[in-house]
């Protein structure tokens, strides 16, 4: 199971995702991540990604590629926060 | 006219006759052959039905015109020389009807028509009576006692032309009939799908009754309604169509479905029926209806609906074969929603199993085999290559290294990963119950055997069946097992049919196989059946750099659990963590970081480092561990004839770099040549 839901505030809009970041939902985090992006109003766009409970290799490279287009993210958890340093750091030798 | 001539021409109307296909044909045929045999003006033929004496079919024509004979069908022998004749047997000439006392209402009627003499014949074939022949002419003392002779032999030879195209007609009926009564049970048989079947079964049925609409109603979940599920009419004017719901309170189909009786409306009277039905039918131009209802096993299923646009249309011989049609067709719909019913808790199975496999698949995480050493990456390297394949894996580990995850790994990237993966841990399940528990048995294969059991390898069947601690099977059970993987045939215990299935087989052990043999505890052939990939999966020891990493996903995965927010692990902690040597290796890991979850209330991660830094309790002192390294390594390079590197060498099968193994050779002082002797 795989979530993908749109948070507006007056500060941000937050695209959250849940669950199990793997192949196919990918390729959807990606098109709701272009679709997020348009008409922002000045405000951030922020990839949440407090409820996932597993990142696959497909996954990371999403999330890479959001890095690239300057996401910013909200995460809880000791491996997902090493995970995402992890790409931090594979983004900025490869860029 | 010459005698010869008229009984050649009697010969040829006979002859006629009896080809005639229908009754059409054989009126016509009847009228204008007839005509050549002698002169009349006049022409009433009527049948009998010779069970109910009732008249069944007649045909009039008066000066050259087809007249309707309705009115005179129902006139008793008092009335009408037609019923007399056939019940006397005995033939009636009436010279002049303007003096006839009897028969009133037929003399009546010839006058219409100017007939005032008439000839009326029985028509007879042997002792049985068929009906009867009235010939007349426009002027009295039409027939003398010689055309009289000469017309009851011809009413003789007609009489025979007649049965034989009565006949000829009834086995073409009877023929049509029984091919619709095929035609229906094809059907049943080869059109399951709910909505074709009906649709075929209302045409076959219109078609064969010669009927102008023929629908099927079903009922509804509340019984409340019949809704139209089927309807073939092709000259509808749109008034009745498919899809709607007719109410069974008060209406035709409605009261033929509560009563499971047969209605027949054969005129439409407005009297007899509510103004919508009626107008309805008006409209379609329908005049004659019949519902029967569609009884299966007792439980009423909805009606089957026929009309004609004549009236009087139904008579009891087609309701009569109506019941037997509607019978069929409650079979066919029986079927039909077992099917659909059938269908349907299968795509609800199908459905339980995926969700139940995400289920797993989410409980066990085995997508996410954490880790990214060279060791752990040469083992998934080995499970990418051999997943494709059906060959049967072996995987060999200590205790808590993850042998299932890797199997499940496998299965999940092989051609049968849409089937199942079963597990059957054969250590878990006692001795007695395992070779059940693997082959299945049949109700009473033995006490306590109450009903009949599938196996795990007919549940594996088109799948992946996983035996975890192999080494732990019977040596009894083993010949079986080895049959079944070979042969891909076994029985259930009690039973004598063999079963055949295509299971791909992944075992694994963390015991020495090739000892248990030596020692008669396994058997040979089998080990070698299984022995085809072996996979040797390494512990976490030999993985150090893994633990970091296993460490932050065990503490994400209970922190979560727990509802604890953790954001750190201490250095010293984790690098502590990474010296433990992990005799019980990922399984210890894990549990190890549950208990440090629990016992954390910071937003740092607690750990009881006391326990495992008590290392005397569990911990091999450094001289035993290092002569542990130093026999683990000798005998991988004894299998390798001494080779270190390449695919085939130690440090490939150790899963670890050419340069890991170099140096702990050097530092255990091993030489690789010494090791192959």
């Amino acid at each position: 199971m795989f979530r993908i839901s749109i948070v507006e505030e007056h500060n941000q809009r937050r695209l959250m995702l849940e669950g199990r970041l793997i192949r196919p939902w990918t390729e959807e985090v990606e098109n709701a991540w272009r679709t997020a992006g348009e008409d922002l109003q000045g405000r951030k766009l922020v990839v949440d990604l407090t409820n996932v409970t597993y990142i696959s290799a497909d996954g990371e490279t999403t999330l890479i590629k959001l890095m690239r287009d300057g996401a910013r993210f909200v995460c809880r958890g000791v491996l997902t926060k090493h995970v995402l340093k992890q790409l931090a750091r594979r983004c900025r030798c490869t860029s | 006219m010459v005698e010869e001539q008229r009984y050649v021409a009697l010969l040829r109307a006979a002859n006629a006759i009896a080809t005639s296909g229908d009754c059409d044909c054989a009126s016509n045929a009847l009228v204008e052959k007839l005509k050549e045999v002698t002169a009349f003006d006049f022409i009433h033929v009527a049948t009998f039905d010779k069970e109910t004496n009732r008249m069944c079919w007649s045909l009039l024509e008066a000066k050259g015109k087809r007249v309707e004979s309705a009115p005179l069908d129902d006139l008793s022998s008092e009335h009408s020389p037609i019923p007399w004749v056939y019940e006397t047997g005995q033939p009636l000439v009436t010279h002049d009807w303007g003096q006839e006392e009897r028969f009133r209402t037929y003399g009546l009627f010839l006058s219409n028509y100017g007939i005032a003499s008439t000839c009326t014949l029985p028509l007879v074939r042997g002792s049985r009576r068929l009906g009867v022949l009235s010939l007349g002419r426009s002027y009295p003392n039409g027939y003398d006692d010689e055309e009289v002779r000469f017309l009851t032999l011809a009413s003789e030879q007609i009489a025979l032309a007649i049965d034989a195209a009565v006949n000829l007609y009834i086995s073409q009926r009877v023929q049509e009939r029984l091919k619709l009564i095929l035609d229906l049970s094809n059907q049943v048989i080869s059109n399951l799908e709910f909505h074709d079947l009906l649709v075929a079964a209302s045409a076959s049925v219109r078609r064969v009754m010669h009927c102008d609409a023929a629908a099927i109603m079903l009922a509804d979940a509340e019984g409340t309604h019949l809704r139209v599920h089927a309807l073939d009419f092709p000259e509808s004017r749109g008034i009745f169509t498919e899809g709607v719901d007719i109410p069974i309170e008060g209406t035709m189909p409605g009261d033929s479905f509560k009563g499971g009786k047969p209605i027949v409306l054969n005129r439409l009277d407005p009297e007899e029926i509510p103004p919508e039905m009626y107008a309805k039918a008006i409209g379609e131009g329908l005049h004659s209806f019949c519902d029967i209802p569609l009884i299966s096993k007792s439980r009423m299923l909805g009606v089957l609906a026929v009309a004609k646009r004549e009236e009087n249309a139904f008579d009891d011989d087609e309701v009569a074969f109506l019941i037997q049609v509607a019978n069929q067709v409650a079979i066919a719909v029986e079927n039909a929603l077992a099917y659909g019913k059938i269908a349907e808790l299968t795509d609800r199975l199908a459905q339980e199993k995926l969700y139940l496999e995400e289920e797993i698949r989410g409980e066990m995480d085995f997508e996410g085999i954490v880790g990214q050493s060279s060791a752990l990456r040469h083992v998934l390297n080995l499970v990418e290559t051999v997943a494709p394949s059906d060959s049967t894996v072996l995987l060999l580990g200590e205790t808590g290294t993850g042998k299932e995850l890797i199997a499940r790994a496998i299965h999940d990237r092989s051609k049968r990963k849409d089937r199942t993966f079963v597990k059957l841990n054969c250590a878990a399940i006692p001795t007695g119950l395992l070779e059940s528990e693997l082959f299945g048995h049949e109700r009473g294969a033995f006490t306590g055997a109450i009903s009949q059991k599938i196996g795990r390898l007919e549940l594996a069947d088109q799948g992946s069946l996983f035996l975890d601690e192999v080494g732990d099977i019977p040596i009894e059970i083993q010949p079986k097992l080895l049959r079944a993987l070979q042969e891909k045939e076994f029985e259930r215990l009690g039973s004598t049919r063999t079963k055949h299935v295509n299971v791909r087989l992944v075992a694994a052990t963390n015991r020495d196989l090739e000892k248990m043999i030596a020692r008669r505890e396994f058997r040979e052939d089998l080990y070698y059946r299984l022995n085809v990939f072996p996979i040797r999966i390494p512990p976490l020891r030999e993985r150090p750099e893994d633990i970091p990493l296993l460490v932050r996903y065990f503490t994400q995965k209970y922190s979560r659990r727990m509802e604890k927010q953790i954001d750190s692990i201490p250095t010293a902690a984790m690098k502590q963590l990474g010296a433990w040597h992990w005799p019980g290796n990922i399984r210890e890991l894990e549990n190890f970081i549950e208990r440090s979850v629990i016992l954390t209330h910071t937003s740092a991660l607690q750990l009881p480092l006391g326990e495992i830094g008590s290392a005397g309790k569990s911990s091999p002192a450094p001289g035993q561990r290092e002569a542990r390294d130093r026999d683990e390594i000798t005998r991988i390079l004894k299998e390798t004839n001494g080779r270190v590197a390449g695919p085939q060498g130690a440090a490939a099968r150790m899963g670890i770099k050419r340069t890991t193994l170099i140096s702990r050779m050097k530092k255990l002082g091993i030489e690789p040549r010494t090791s192959t002797f």
